[in-house]
């Protein structure tokens, strides 16, 4: 059996003032069946693009999908009508956005905009779509839950919000949840619980999800594998244990030191990423990341590295990294 | 809810009462009074001063201000101080009718014409429709009322014979007489405020289709019509709505003076009679008649933005 979604060598580029930037260029990636996969990198890095482009809903123009294959449960969705597009969204594939104060429309009810896909995917009827969208409110923690099908987007906090989009994302029992940084709006507090609910509703009803996000602390905890992207290409994809253990590309090694440990002397000090994520419109040659790397040598700047296996199912698109290997022994 | 709707009655009535007030005292300000009108300059200060007693116009102004709102809130708008005396609520009664009926209609061929337009140019982004549109809404923001109306008199009424060229008939004699009596000072009213409705429909409409709320629609996998007409279209009417409501205003100036030249009898022409006779009472019932009309249709508009729109239902 296939994956559920298998993205091959996707590129997307953007028209803009000053020329065709690629947005995304070569991302592979694969989800089975009920998996947790991360999607990980900094604003900018193409995550959200990737996203969007597998629910096609890239706007376009500017943006175009100019090459790849995205597959889902074996459909070419890159080939598929747009009426067959659609019926899928929403029925198989859910989304999850990054802005719970924007998402909800501001004119209609909980009710209206939690059953609204029920209806129109699942052919409900408008009082058996109610007690479902009770029983999903329930689900993702909402107090009083009949209650809140009656109110509107400004009586609910964030967090409440992005309960409801989880809501929504999963009222059609999809095969896959994409949750775009589903919690970098929100409290710090509120973060862990939303995430808690979507890892924990997931896992019983056996949804994939593909979690994309800017803070590889928080993925730890829940992802199976994570890919990390920069600059428009994936540096580095594995197991998520692995990954952590042995990070096999610098970028990773990075952003896992800008983050503070509890398992680092206190007061030791953070060591962020030098530099800034370059501009897609002048990507520097070669390696994207060498302007920023400690690693680098003269010939990061010739070609881009390709993937390669450092380990049985852990890649790095690093020409250096048996060096960084050699510091972190298995 | 209930609040909302006392807190903007009572804006009303204030807004009605300075209206009312300051043509009062504008008219008064304004240089030349109806004796003169009457009398031109026969320079007989006997005969002024016995014309200005018997209209009152002797007494202090806030003597005259008293009398006359006093009047006012007991719904007596006074008499024409010309010929046979009519009152004014009458001569305002005959003509209220045509007014609205010319200003209702083309209010509604305005909507009709611009919510579609303004919907496909902002759906249809940069294609030839929406370029049309912009083409339509140029010209008709560019083009004087009255200016129209005169146009559509050479080519539907004089050239083309289709539609008479002046006049009005009342509903009461039949729809069709009324109907092709109105149509062309309809148009030449509505032709701006259309203009100006497709305009805001086609950049609200832009801004909504933005939205984040909008792209969860369509991730849900909404039809298009359900994504435009459900989530879309509400949202930018909200904005729209407002605008509707102060255009409004527009478009009772507008058939005032359309009035004029299709000949229509209606509240313009009384108004105009009144100013140019220096006739008081004329002048400040019709025009309080009118910012009436306008001060009732902006709460409407009020009303419906509530309707629309639960975080003013609730605050």
């Amino acid at each position: 059996m296939g994956s559920l979604l298998e993205i091959d060598g996707l590129e997307v580029t953007f028209a803009t003032e000053s020329g065709v930037v690629p947005a995304v260029s070569g991302v592979s990636l694969a989800i089975d069946r009920g998996e947790m996969v991360a999607l990980v990198g900094e604003s900018g890095s193409g995550k959200s693009v990737t996203a969007l482009a597998v629910l096609r809903l890239l706007p376009e123009p500017p943006a175009r999908v100019a090459a790849g294959r995205i597959l889902f449960d074996g459909i070419d969705l890159l080939r598929l009508d747009e009426e067959a597009m659609r019926r899928l969204r929403g029925r198989r594939i859910g989304m999850v956005f990054q802005e719970p104060m924007t998402s909800l429309n501001p004119l209609l009810s909980i009710g209206r905009q939690l059953t609204e896909a029920m209806v129109e995917h699942l052919g409900l009827g408008p009082g058996e779509a109610a007690r479902r969208a009770v029983a999903l409110l329930k689900a993702v923690g909402i107090p009083d839950p009949k209650g809140r099908l009656r109110q509107y987007p400004h009586q609910l906090s964030g967090g409440m919000r992005q309960r409801v989009m989880i809501a929504i994302a999963l009222s059609c029992e999809p095969d896959l949840v994409i949750a775009d940084e589903p919690t970098t709006a929100l409290d710090v507090t509120i973060q862990a619980q939303i995430l808690e609910v979507m890892q924990g509703l997931c896992a019983r009803l056996g949804v994939a999800l593909l979690l994309i996000t800017h803070n590889l602390a928080i993925v730890a905890r829940y992802a199976h594998r994570v890919n990390v992207m920069y600059a428009g290409r994936l540096v580095e994809s594995g197991e998520a244990v692995a990954l952590y253990r042995r990070p096999a590309h610098p970028y990773t090694v990075g952003l896992l030191e800008s983050v503070p440990r509890l398992d680092r002397p206190r007061g030791a000090p953070l060591e962020p990423i030098p530099g800034n994520p370059p501009d897609p419109a002048a990507l520097p040659a070669g390696c994207a990341f060498r302007p920023r790397c400690r690693l680098a040598r003269p010939h990061c700047g010739e070609r881009v590295p390709g993937p390669v296996e450092v380990e049985p199912g852990h890649r790095s698109a690093c020409f250096e990294y048996r060096r960084l290997l050699a510091e972190t022994p298995a | 809810m209930s609040r909302y709707l006392l807190r903007r009655t009572i804006g009303a009535l204030v807004v009605m009462w300075a209206v009312a007030t300051l043509v009062f005292f504008m008219l008064r300000i304004v240089p030349g009074d109806p004796v003169g009108a009457m009398l031109f300059d026969a320079g007989d200060a006997e005969a002024v001063e016995a014309l200005r007693r018997k209209l009152g116009l002797d007494q202090p102004i806030w003597v005259q201000y008293g009398k006359w709102f006093w009047a006012v809130l007991q719904g007596d708008l006074g008499n024409s101080i010309y010929g046979s005396r009519v009152p004014v609520s009458q001569l305002v009664m005959e003509a209220l009718p045509r007014t609205l009926s010319l200003a209702g209609l083309a209010f509604l061929l305005a909507i009709l014409i611009a919510v579609p337009a303004g919907l496909i140019a902002a759906t249809k982004r940069n294609s030839a429709a929406d370029h049309a549109v912009t083409l339509f809404a140029f010209l008709g923001l560019s083009m004087p009322d009255f200016w129209v109306g005169i146009l559509l008199i050479i080519v539907f009424a004089a050239n083309l014979q289709w539609l008479p060229a002046i006049g009005y008939v009342p509903l009461s004699e039949g729809f069709w007489p009324w109907l092709s009596h109105l149509l062309l000072p309809a148009v030449a009213v509505g032709t701006a405020f259309s203009a100006i409705i497709a305009r805001m429909i086609r950049s609200a409409m832009l801004e909504v289709l933005r939205t984040d709320y909008v792209r969860v629609a369509r991730a849900k996998g909404l039809p298009r019509a359900v994504v435009i007409f459900r989530h879309a279209f509400p949202n930018a009417l909200v904005p729209v709505v407002t605008v509707i409501g102060i255009a409004f205003a527009l478009l009772m100036a507008g058939a005032v003076v359309v009035e004029n030249v299709f000949a229509i009898k209606g509240l313009g022409r009384v108004l105009i009679q009144g100013i140019l006779n220096r006739d008081y009472p004329v002048v400040q019932g019709a025009i309080l008649v009118v910012s009436a009309i306008f001060v009732f249709s902006n709460l409407l508009v009020d009303l419906l933005y509530a309707v629309i729109d639960p975080r003013i239902r609730y605050a």
